[in-house]
This record gives structure tokens, sequence and C-alpha cells, in this order.
């Protein structure tokens, strides 16, 4: 099995160096092999809604920077868990990157889902599992709900956890995961 | 809490220069409102663009000035303190913009993001309290789904200490701006139209007292059949990918599979 790490190097607090080696020691206990992408500043451009990556080049972005990597070792995972630093109760900036990036792995088709929403098929027939870890100092409870919910509401299989200064709590939350490649709608 | 968030933000993550000088706010009797497009997209005209075109025309008889801010335009060009220098003198902000994974598209982050460390590291002593207003569209129909995207803006407004009034969600924005002048659109434009009132007299009325209720969300989509929006939707991609000499087929390809 194998695991891919991504955060942002532009918010390494205390809290970020915990979260980052408990998921190594987790990982590592389990025998899972764990590669870890930071993104730093000016280091990924954000996506210009081109959809260059539906109509051009399907599946892949057209802009050439590390999100060819990523995205290729991402859709070659097991898991990839995201360690988020929340601001405005959404993902930092350039974590954003990545997540808008990541629109290669979809179709541009839409289908209308069971709750009354739309939402774009799948393009692959399975993907890894997802799980976002926030963190932030002093994060309201307001904020920790908005990011639940953006990432919650509207997609599947995306787990959301949070920092709370407990390396036991947030082993214990990552044991009760799954950390297998599931199909089906996104 | 929130003070703790902003400490953050300020010892680690501030890309604004020192203080800059302090000059003093403008002379100015009425309000200022500026008008921030933040779709990314660089050769097509925006969703986000025209809107801010349209409330520039809806508000040109007003008693208040109106100015406008493309963030891609700013980031790549011009000075960023100097932007966000003249948003400090402002009195109002509607953010425009496109809906990207259910939240803001990263440009728009970033450009918040700093402009909050900007905040922090300017604090002059007496500040006018500034409203905020946010307005998203998005591709998909229901406007539902920019629900979380206004409440990100209300928490940005929370770290700078402004008022967040309230936001215009729009389901189905490329045909509200498309078709933006056949006749079943009508409608759609007399809502927003009483949307654009609303932040009118809103920002006129001055700072909103504590026993006022807060302003509502508007939520807008075009009036048109939701199964045949997004026929129209998936032939287009098919159609556009044609003129780029791909197949049909050829849009579902699977490059990272192994
Ligand atoms: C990376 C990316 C993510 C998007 N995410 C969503 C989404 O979550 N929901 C949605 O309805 N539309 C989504 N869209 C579609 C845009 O919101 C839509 O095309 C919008 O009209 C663009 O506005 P603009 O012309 O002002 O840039 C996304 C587009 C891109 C490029």
């Amino acid at each position: 099995m194998k695991a891919l790490l991504l955060s942002d190097a532009e918010f390494k607090n205390d809290g970020y160096n915990e979260v980052t080696s408990v998921l190594y020691s987790f990982f590592e206990g389990k025998n899972i092999k764990l590669d870890h992408i930071e993104t730093a500043t000016n280091e990924l451009a954000y996506c210009t809604g081109c959809f260059g990556c539906w109509i051009k080049k399907p599946g892949e972005c057209v802009m050439q920077d590390k999100i060819a990597q990523i995205n290729q070792m991402s859709m070659n995972s097991d898991v990839v868990v995201y360690i988020v630093p929340i601001v405005f109760g959404q993902f930092s900036a350039n974590m954003k990157n990545v997540i808008d990036r990541w629109l290669p792995n979809m179709l541009p088709f839409f289908e209308l889902r069971k709750d009354g929403m739309t939402m774009h098929p799948p393009r692959y027939s399975d993907y890894p599992s997802h799980i976002m870890i926030g963190y932030a100092k002093g994060l309201s409870d307001q904020d920790e709900q908005l990011f639940t919910d953006i990432n919650k509401k509207h997609r599947k299989n995306v787990e959301v956890l949070f920092w709370k200064d407990s390396k036991e709590k947030l082993y214990k939350e990552l044991g009760s995961l799954s950390l297998s490649r599931k199909g089906g709608e996104l | 809490m929130t003070e703790k968030m902003e400490e953050e933000v300020r010892s680690e993550n501030c890309k604004i220069g020192p203080k800059g000088d302090s000059e003093s706010s403008m002379n100015k009797d009425s309000s200022h409102v500026i008008l921030i497009d933040a779709s990314p997209k660089v050769s097509e005209k925006s969703v986000s663009e025209w809107f801010s075109d349209y409330c520039r025309d809806y508000w040109k008889n007003e008693s208040f000035t109106v100015e406008q801010i493309n963030v891609r335009k700013s980031i790549k060009n011009a000075d960023l303190t100097e932007v966000y220098k003249r948003m400090e003198k402002a009195d109002a902000y509607v953010i425009i913009f496109p809906l990207y994974f259910f939240c803001m598209p990263g440009i728009l982050t970033r450009f918040l993001q700093d402009y909050v460390c900007f905040f922090l590291e300017h604090s002059e002593p007496v500040r006018q309290k500034k409203k905020v207003y946010a307005v998203v569209n998005c591709g998909f129909p229901e406007p539902e789904n920019n629900e979380e995207a206004i409440h990100v803006i209300k928490s940005f407004s929370e770290k700078i200490q402004a008022e967040f009034g309230f936001g215009i969600s729009l389901g189905a924005g490329p045909m509200i701006y498309g078709a933006k002048d056949a006749p079943f659109m009508k409608k759609v434009f007399h809502n927003i139209e009483e949307a654009l009132t609303m932040i009118k007299e809103d920002i006129l009325a001055g700072e909103r007292k504590p026993e006022q209720q807060t302003l509502k969300n508007v939520y807008l989509t075009a009036n048109f059949p939701r199964k045949l929006y997004l026929s129209f939707g998936s032939k287009g991609w098919i159609k556009t990918a044609k003129a780029n000499q791909l197949e049909k087929g050829e849009l579902y390809k699977r490059p990272y599979s192994k």
C-alpha cells in the first residue's frame, strides 16, 4: 500500500510538526510506504479555469509545474492525506491550488445525484481515500464547521479530521478510517 | 480565538513589507465601494468580470463612488501594497468570484490571505467599519452550492473586523451571463437588481445596530429546465473538444492509470 501526504510549507508551526510526526509513525506502523510533498508559496500556479484539462489534454493540467507529479502520485496512492492550514474556514492559498488543480481527475460531464445536486462523474474507476486534517491556532467552531461542510456536504469519499493538540486523539481517529481505494461517485 | 489566529498569520505568513506611509484617509463625503472581481480567467470574459461591470453600471448614478479591482491583474502587474492601501480607504467591498471546489479559487484565497496580513501590519488607530458583500457564481445549476463560499467571505470579514452584509448566489452562472438578454432571464435580472438595491441601501444606511436583523443571502438560478441545462453543458464540452481536434472518446482518457 502507498500513502501520500500533501502539505503547505507556508504554515509550518508546532501543530504542523506534530501532525506530520503522527502521520509518519502511523503509516510506518502499518507498513505503508509514505511519500510527502510540501508546497511552498509560488511553487504551484493557481488554476485559471481554462478547462484545458477537459478539452485540450484530457486528464492533465496544461500548465507545467509540480502538479503533474502530485496528481500522478495521488492517483496511484491508496490514501492521500492533506494537511491543511485553515484560513477563513477553508483551505489556505497554497493548498487551494493543489485542490483546484485536481480538476483533471474528473470528467467534464454532469450527473444529477439522489440528493438533488449536480456533480461531475469520475474519470477513473477508483480513487484513493481522501483525508483532510485541518489545523490552525485558535480555530473557531464556526470555521471548523465550515471546513467540514465544504468537504463533506458536496463530496463523497472525503474524511475530515482536526488537529486538537492531542497526538493520541489523532492516532485513534486515523485508526478508525478506511485507507483503501474506493470507486463510485466523487 | 480570532486574535490567536491573527497572531499566527502575522508572525508566520506576512509577505507584505513593513508599514508604509500612513496617508491620512481620503477627504471625502461620499462612500466609496470597491468591486473586487476575482475570476482567474485569462483569455475569455468571465462571469465575475461581467457582473462587476453590471454593478458599476447599475450604481452609476448613486451617491457613492465605485471602483473596480481585478484580482488577477492586481497580482500580476501592480504593487499589491498599493492595491491594499486603496482597499483600506474604501467603505465597502463587493467580492465577486467563481466557486472552485465549493469555496474560493486559489487566486482569491492568496489575495485575501495576504490582505489580512497587510491589515494586521498596518492597523491604524481609528478605522471605519467596512461592509463586505459576496457574489458567488457556480457552474452547477443549484445555487445552494455557493452557501459555504459565502460563509468563507463572512469569516474573512471577521478577520478584518468588517461587517458582513449578505451574499448573492448565482447557480448556472455561465447561462445567466450567456443568455442575459433572453426573455426567460427577465425574472432573474429583476431579482439581481433587487439584491443590488439591498446592497446599496445597506451601504448608505451606515453601521448596522446590534438589534437590526441580519440580512439573508439571495439564491438565484437560471429559470431553465435543469436536465436540459446539464445536457447542453455536456454537448458543449464535446463540441469544444472537437474544435481542438479531439474525438468524444478521447475526453475519457486516464493518463494516470497504471
Ligand atoms: C477548478 C474549478 C473548480 C470548480 N468547482 C466548481 C464547483 O465546486 N461547483 C460548481 O458548481 N462549479 C464549479 N466550477 C465551475 C465555475 O464555478 C464556473 O465555471 C463559473 O461560472 C466560472 O465563473 P467565472 O467566469 O467568473 O470565472 C469550477 C471550475 C473550476 C475551473
